[in-house]
Order: structure tokens, then sequence, then C-alpha cells
């Protein structure tokens, strides 16, 4: 359904862009009305703009017809477009004289009924239109005729017809007989440039900005929400999970930039989680950036701009390169730090600049104002390139964005693996249980895990680097233990759960130690990392009364 | 120095063993052959007393099921004493709490072993 849109009390912040878009359309009663594109990043909102003008001019006026149009990926042969196109509107055009809603969303009608839909109307314009369209044997003809459509019906009917037109970048896609054509899009300029039926139309930036056809219309550039109208939105969306807090300054709605898509992911993740604390919004936009709806984005526009799995690696290298070398980037530059043809540069930068990864259209390449997109892309990199895993990139953004780490204490030490090395870290557990008042029998479950965790690190790097990195982290009484070394061959890259060694499956005496650890601690993992290999424990720790009440009287 | 150590003594037949320290592999395997040496010498009565032990890890743990076994093997039987809450439950995960007495001192363990002749 095309046109189904969001309802006036959903479509937060854009009603001055809807208001001139409007106002513009009813000029076309005058017959001076030009056509307008509308530039905007993705997920600004362009597209529901388009949907709000069409319903506002389907219901809220009867003296000019609205057309939407939005180009379909898998509808580019001439023919097929042309045929899709020329029934859509005249379903919409009949549609918009009786306020028929359902002719107007009318999906996959064939020529036939179409036809017999028009002989009982007795709308004869739209007849003698389709005939030509039928008879007419190039698909040049084809495609002059549907484009011409809503013109040809002003001169019959008298009705004047705005059209809307969204995804006006893949036009640039159609083909005849399955050779693309890129030059077929220039008929739309005849059109684009008329009065009576003018054109609004929209797409993906980048692309648009590079379309001739574009150059001699009137541009509307859509701005991100204000943060006032973010918090507002915000609000609304986090409301319809029945969550309410308190975003007054708050830094994830200034760092999502204004962006209505991003809003709407975000809220969507922490309402289904039911949590609405400040790092419980972080925790969902790290969610959202590595494997939510945000993530699906980002990664099928990539995917859709660079199909080729052999290129992506090199794709992912260039799009870092640009966001963290600190300064505007040439491809001559870029070609020379990754050895690449001036070709097969000029291929990759074109694409990702008309992907919206980077931005800079004359040449000097440099990162986009997308915050979000710019982490999107650093976790992708953090992943696939570096190896490394989920949760320390979950780390890595939570201490980046929410400056989470400040607020706990953190401890780090290197141990050598010297026998008994366990004993070290036992140790350090035991004073800094005493130093931080947990229960002892928390300290000594927590001994017992790390312990088993240290032979684990000791027996899975025979012959790399002979040390463990133990790091405790206490925030919000969690305390979370880790344990890393070198020993790659430890955890299983499938389940993500250590291997059992020969010895540990024969012997009666070896495997409990995973059970200890896991039996001890709130959540055991196992990750990959650039060192080796890392355990990480996290524990809901219990503080003695003792530590209580020293905490009451410092806080009184 | 080592971290561990076994002090052992005997009451009216009955072995007390009292580790010190670290229980890993070494340690626990010193306990097991003290154990049999008393066992050849027909002590079959051994009580340990976990009170001096600081540290238990997995595999030392596990060679408990050891000495539970052989003690069982000579008709003899084991008392555990003294035990930190960490360590009875890993035994309570090892599953050798099963076949043993657990005493909270160790002069419960030896009235217990008197007692049962």
């Amino acid at each position: 359904m095309p046109l189904r849109a969001l309802t006036e009390k959903e479509f937060f912040n854009r009603k001055e862009e809807l208001a001139e878009l409007y106002l513009r359309a009813l000029e076309t009663e005058k017959g001076n009305a030009q056509s307008l594109y509308i530039s905007g990043p993705r997920g600004i909102g362009k597209t529901e703009l388009l949907k709000q003008l069409f319903n506002h001019l389907f219901w809220g006026q009867d003296k000019i017809a609205p057309f939407y149009y939005s180009v379909n990926s898998a509808i580019l042969s001439v023919q097929n477009f042309s045929r899709d196109y020329l029934t859509r509107f005249i379903c919409q055009r009949l549609a918009s004289e009786k306020k028929e809603s359902a002719l107007a969303y009318l999906e996959g009608l064939s020529m036939e009924s179409l036809t017999a839909m028009l002989e009982e109307r007795k709308a004869a314009w739209a007849l003698e239109m389709l005939d030509r369209f039928s008879q007419s044997r190039e698909p040049m003809d084809s495609l002059r005729i549907a484009l011409n459509a809503p013109y040809q019906s002003i001169l019959s009917t008298g009705m004047p017809v705005v059209v809307i037109i969204d995804e006006f970048q893949r036009l640039k896609h159609l083909n005849i007989e399955e050779r693309p054509e890129p030059s077929l899009v220039s008929v739309f300029e005849m059109t684009l440039s008329s009065k009576k039926a003018p054109h609004i139309i929209t797409g993906n930036q980048a692309e648009m900005q590079e379309m001739p056809v574009t150059g001699g219309l009137a541009k509307i550039d859509l701005q991100p929400l204000r943060i006032e109208d973010s918090t507002l939105l915000f609000s609304f969306l986090l409301d319809a999970y029945g969550l309410t807090m308190d975003l007054t300054q708050n830094a994830l709605l200034n760092h999502l930039g204004g962006n209505p898509f991003y809003l709407r992911c975000i809220a969507k993740t922490a309402g289904l989680k039911k949590k609405s604390g400040e790092k419980d919004l972080w925790m969902a936009y790290v969610s959202e950036i590595t494997g939510g709806s945000i993530y699906l984005y980002w990664t099928a526009v990539l995917k859709n701009f660079f199909p080729k799995l052999g290129i992506r690696r090199n794709v992912l290298e260039v799009i870092n390169k640009v966001y963290h070398t600190g300064e505007p980037l040439t491809q001559q530059r870029i070609s020379k730090a990754f050895s690449l043809s001036d070709k097969d540069t000029e291929i990759i930068t074109g694409a990702l600049y008309n992907a919206g990864f980077i931005s800079g259209e004359f040449g000097v390449l440099k990162a986009p104002a997308d915050r979000v997109l710019i982490d999107f892309v650093d976790c992708l990199y953090t992943r696939e390139i570096q190896g490394r895993s989920y949760r320390d990139i979950e780390k890595q953004m939570l201490e980046k964005t929410s400056g989470a780490k400040g607020k706990g204490l953190s401890f780090e030490m290197t141990i050598p693996m010297m026998k008994d090395a366990e004993l070290i870290a036992a140790q350090c557990i035991e004073q800094i249980g005493k130093n931080l008042h947990f229960n002892q029998e928390v300290t000594g479950q927590l001994q017992m895990a790390v312990i088993e965790a240290c032979i684990n690190a000791i027996e899975h790097s025979k012959g790399e680097e002979r040390k463990i990195y133990l790091t405790v982290e206490f925030i919000d009484g969690i305390l979370e233990l880790s344990i890393e070394s070198s020993g790659r061959e430890f955890v299983s890259k499938e389940s993500g759960e250590p291997f059992l060694g020969k010895e540990i499956k024969e012997g009666i005496n070896r495997g409990w130690g995973i059970t200890i650890m896991k039996n001890f601690a709130d959540s055991v993992s196992f990750e990959k990392t650039e060192r080796g290999t890392k355990v990480v424990m996290v524990k809901s720790v219990g503080i003695s009364a003792k530590n209580s009440k020293e905490d009451s009287k410092s806080g009184g | 120095m080592d971290n561990f150590s076994i002090l052992s003594k005997t009451i009216n037949g009955i072995v007390i063993f009292m580790p010190k320290g670290y229980v890993n592999d070494l340690g626990a395997e010193n306990l097991e052959h003290a154990c049999e040496e008393f066992l050849s010498k027909e002590m079959k009565k051994v009580v340990i007393n976990f009170s001096e032990i600081q540290y238990i890890n997995s595999i030392g743990a596990s060679i408990f099921t050891g000495i539970v076994q052989k003690i069982a093997e000579h008709d003899g039987m084991l008392c555990f004493t003294n035990m930190k809450k960490v360590h009875s439950d890993v035994f309570e995960m090892l599953g050798i709490t099963r076949h043993v007495k657990v005493f909270k001192e160790e002069k419960d363990a030896v009235n217990f072993l008197k007692e049962s002749d």
C-alpha cells in the first residue's frame, strides 16, 4: 500500500514543510506551479512528507488531483514501468473525483480489468489514453504516453494534476530489454517543466544530485528535526510502550541528529524491552546499530551498492580510512593507501558517495554528518575486519557514548603465566572484595571463578604470549571480570562456547572449571578478541551491611 | 615456598588430615597418597579438616573423587569438616558430598567416627 502514511498525530514536526508544499501544489490551479525537488539525507522523512502531502491533497480539496508514484526497483524495464505508471495514474486520477481510497490504493490491476472499469465509468479520456498505449510499438513511445498522461488528462478534463514521485533516482536504471539506458530519464525533462502538471520528486540525495534532470528544479532542503521536536517525537513513541522519562538535555537524542527513522528505531527497541533509563536507551542504541533495524537498513544499502562479496572488505577499509583520518581525502590517497587501481578507487568511492556513506561531491572525500552512520560503520569494521566480539563493540560504544566507565571503578592487571599464577588473580579479587566490602561468600565465589578462568587461559595459550590480562570493573553493584589471553582455539567460532580439549574429554578430572565459573557468576561469555580469547564473567555483587552504613553516613 | 602442605594426626585410630593452602592437582594428589598410606595400614576412618584450605581448583576438587573411591574400596569412612560455604558448594557440584559426612567442627566428626564402631 504505497500511500499508507502515519496518522496526523504520529506525523511530527513537519507541519511547516507540509503547509508550504500544499500551498505550492494549490498554485497548480493557476497554471504557474513549478516542479520541486525535495532534498535530504536518508531517514530524514522525505517519503513520509510526500505521502502526507498526497493524503492532504486527496482528502482536503477537490480542485487538484494528486498522483503519487514510488519507483519500484523491480519494475524498471521501460515497458513494465510505463504500464505501471499509466495504470496507477488513471486509477488515482479517477479515485480523486469521488474520493475512492480503495481505487487509489489498488494494486496489480491488469490492462483488461482497467479497460473494463473505464468503460463502465465512461471515462473516455482514459480509454483513449489506454488505447494509444496499447497500440504503441516502441518502448519509447509507451514511456512518453505514460509520462504525458497527467498532462493529457488536464487537457481532456480541465482538472490540474500534481505528480509526486518518490525514489526518483531509480529511474536512471530504466532499461529496454535489460539493456540499461541511463539517458531514458531525460524523457522526464519535458514533463518536469510543465506548469500545469508540476512534479514534486525526491529520492536518494547523493544520486539525485548527480542527475542532470533535477538541475533546473526548485529545491527544498528537508532539515533534521530540531532537538525539542526530536524530544516530543521520542516521548510520544515511548509513551506508546507505556514508558516515560525525562529527556531534557538527553545526549542520545542529540546524537541521533534529528533523524525520525533513528528516533523510531531506538524508541521501539527500548519500548519492547520496557526500559527507559538513560543507560537503557544507549543500550538500545548499541543494539540497533549492531543488529537492529538501523543495522539492517545500512547493511542493505551497503549490499545494494556493493553486491559482490569480495569487494566489501576493501569497501569497509576505505570507509574507515575516510572516517578516521582526520582530514578530507582525495581518491589518489585512497588508491595509494590500499594499493587500489585508480579505476577501482573511483568505483568504490563513487558508489560510497551515492550510497550516502561518504560526502564530498567534488572529489575530496570526508565523513558524513550522520554520527549514527559513523557508529554503525565503526561497529561493522570492528567486527568484520578486526574480528572483535559484540561485547567489545558494546563496551566500546557505551564508553564512547555514555561515559559509563567514569562512574565506576576499574582495575587492570597483567599476570605472567608462572606456576600458580591464578592465585595472584585470586588474591587480587580478595583485596578488591575487602576494599569494596563485598560479602565474603561472594568474594569466595569470584575467587573460585577467576582461578578457573586463569587455569583455562594458561592451558590454552601454549607457545604464545605467556600473559594473562585481568580486568575488573565495578559499576552500579555489577562486577565484571574479564580474563584475556592469547590462544585462539579455546572458543568455538560458531557457538561461542569453549571447546573441550582432548585431555578434558578423556580425563575425569577436567571439565569442571567451566561449570564452576557458570555456577559462581551470573553470566559467563567466551569471546574471541584481537589478543586471543577472553572470558567475561558478570556478577551482581551484594554489599555487606557495613558498607551500606558507611555509604549512608557519607551520603548524609 | 609451596602453596600447599598437609599436617596429619591420629586420634583413637582416626586419621585427621589438615591440608593447608591451595588444593590444586598436585596438592590433591599429595592428599590422596597420604590417605593411601594410612589405608594400607588399615586405618580406614578419615577426617579432612578444611579450615586451613584457602583455595581449591576444579582439578584438585575432582581428585577428591579418587580419595572417596579408595576409602570406599577399603570399607572406610570419610568426613569433611570446617568447610567454607564456597568449598562445600564446589563439592556439591561435583557430587562428592553425597559420599561423605560433612561436619561443622572436627570434634563432631571424631565423635561420630568413634561412635560408629
